[in-house]
């Protein structure tokens, strides 16, 4: 029985011809097996899974109605809040911190009956590309384990490569769901910036982050995807959206409008992975899309703007760490003492170097130079998303420039690890949705394919990600060992 | 940006982070080679470009302002997570300096 697609599990639920309580004690049977291997968990909810499990069953066998997704479990990533569970994420800071409340993105999986059976690895405070900045361990990939996950959301798509649960919530700021995903061999979406409420993540960069989900498919993504969206009265940010209704999307794509921009097909992508994606591209060609060259002329200004912009937040952000409320603490003889002890014990070294930088780029002198120049040049960014979308619907891209790279091979110089964001970074500046999706594979390892939308398009995302994943087979190939 | 070893103990000072003095040096290398790197944005006209505020032209959100009570399983979590208490109480330490009251 294939169960890593969530259409099979349902019907396999529905048609009682596998348990909600057996399909979980699977995943945790599997996860024992390989997660050692891997380093995909966190935290497993064990005994208290098993028994939810248990009453989902005795409710569909007393013929009550059951939601489509009641039983079928899942896994997130281990800085969005689940009340009672410990939430590091990935950080000495809080590794005994529980979370006092549910996420809002939870309430929504709970109420459409989905099963959390634990969470996933993570770079500390999502900040990274590899998952070696964890406090705890590095994730291994699943098609290689002398290579990188991706990150910072490596863990949920590790676990899903692995087939140890079919879908995952990741979150994204700078590319933390479609890299990892594109390492990973599987669909991975971040939505329009708004459509999902932040309530319960922990905050990295506000004006960036969304939450999103893995699968091993576009459909399945789509699924949870319409399971989490919508206006939360405790994120003012979020808006009041069109529902997608994941069914209803069309598989066709005649006369979809598809740009390629030429500043993205540059020095420093691997060759294979130029290959894969401009072969998605002819696909979508033959079966009658058009294809245009574009220009986003600010491209190149992208990774800057970001390492700019995005630490001045993580600065502010971390803040609330002080080590009084929650979290490590640590005795000084003032508070001040407190403060320095506390922080310089609990963060990493990636977490101190974004703070560092951000509170140098808005210290006096500096934040017109720094933080309002970036800020002024995010405009631009946004600006060149606006234009090209007047002529196109979706923009082609690779996912990250090259393949899954040797654990350590890019650890040392944070330079190095941030370019490895180029393709990603720009949809979270001007706030758009992006999808990644296997297109193909280099030296065994999975090759990503990025679609970028206008805002709320997400629709226009799964339209032309589920005609590729009906013409091709890149999103069913599983990792060897699997 | 040229940075000295003095600058970043500014900088951890400013940020509120005990850095051990013999990790200055790499934290000075890392900053330094990530702000040359971002001093290309120099070469971007920004001559009559609006800062960035929101993804969307956003307006204000309002909500009364009023008190709601919170869950008593979510209050009874928050006060078990405090570091330092008394009872229900959170326990800071002294912010004046010299003052043991």
């Amino acid at each position: 029985m294939n169960l890593s697609s969530l259409k099979e599990i349902k019907k396999a639920l529905l048609e009682k011809q596998i348990s909600s309580e057996q399909l979980v004690q699977a995943c945790f049977d599997r996860i024992k097996e390989h997660d050692h291997e891997i380093g995909a968990f966190l935290h497993l909810y064990e005994e208290a899974v098993l028994a939810e499990a248990r009453q989902v069953d005795l409710d569909r066998a007393s013929g009550k109605e059951m939601l489509p997704l009641a039983g079928v479990p899942m896994a997130i990533k281990n800085n969005i809040l689940v009340q009672g569970k410990k939430t590091t994420a990935g950080s000495k800071m809080l590794e005994n911190y529980e979370a006092a409340y549910d996420a809002t993105v939870v309430k929504h999986l709970r109420a459409a009956g989905m099963i959390i059976i634990g969470d996933t690895n993570l770079d500390e405070f999502a900040h990274g590309s590899s998952t070696e900045n964890s406090a705890f361990f590095t994730t291994k990939n699943p098609w290689n384990t002398k290579k990188v996950p991706g990150g910072s959301s490596g863990g949920s798509a590790a676990a899903v490569a692995s087939s140890f649960v079919p879908v995952a919530l990741g979150s994204d700021t700078g590319g933390s769901i479609r890299q990892p995903a594109a390492l990973c061999g599987v669909t991975g979406l971040k939505p329009t910036y708004g459509r999902v409420s932040r309530y319960g993540l922990i905050a990295m960069a506000s004006s960036f982050d969304q939450i999103g989900p893995f699968g091993h498919s576009v459909d399945d993504v789509a699924e949870i995807f319409s399971v989490i969206v919508g206006n939360d009265e405790k994120d003012a940010t979020s808006v009041e959206s069109d529902v997608v209704v994941p069914e209803l999307i069309s598989q066709d794509v005649k006369g979809l409008r598809i740009g390629i921009p030429k500043e993205y097909f540059i020095e420093g992508m691997d060759s294979e992975v130029k290959k894969a994606v401009l072969a998605a591209a002819e696909i979508f060609k033959t079966n009658g899309a058009e294809i245009q060259e574009i220009s986003l002329p600010h491209t190149e200004y992208a990774i800057a703007t970001y390492y700019v912009v995005m630490p001045c937040e993580v600065a502010s952000n971390l803040s609330r760490l002080d080590g009084i409320r929650y979290g490590h603490s640590a005795e000084g003889k003032s508070l001040l003492e407190t403060y320095l002890a506390a922080r310089g014990e609990g963060f990493g070294p990636e977490a101190k170097r974004r703070i560092m930088l951000g509170s140098f780029a808005l210290s006096k002198g500096y934040a017109d130079a720094y933080y309002k120049k970036a800020l002024r040049v995010r405009s631009l960014i946004r600006q060149d998303f606006d234009e090209a979308f007047k002529h196109v619907d979706v923009i082609l891209t690779p996912t990250s420039p090259t393949v899954a790279w040797d654990i350590g091979a890019k650890f040392a110089d944070p330079l190095t690890m941030y370019l490895s964001d180029i393709y990603t970074v720009s949809a979270n500046l001007a706030g758009i949705p992006a999808l990644s999706l296997p297109c193909g594979f280099d030296q065994g390892l999975p090759i990503g394919l990025q679609l970028m939308a206008k805002p709320f398009d997400e629709t226009c995302l799964f339209r032309a990600g589920k005609f590729y994943q009906t013409v091709t087979d890149w999103h069913l190939k599983r990792p060897a060992e699997f | 940006m040229n940075l000295s070893k003095e600058d970043i103990k500014h900088i951890a000072d400013l940020s509120r982070l005990k850095i051990e003095d013999e990790k200055l040096e790499m934290y000075r290398g890392h900053l330094v080679s990530i702000l040359g790197y971002v001093e290309k944005l120099t070469e971007v006209d920004t001559n009559g470009v609006a800062e960035f505020v929101s993804v969307f032209s956003s307006v204000n959100v309002w909500r009364r302002d009023e008190a709601k009570p919170c869950d008593l399983s979510e209050r009874d979590s928050v006060i078990k997570s405090f570091p330092r208490r008394q009872g229900a109480l959170l326990e800071v330490p002294a912010v004046f300096e010299g003052r043991v009251e």
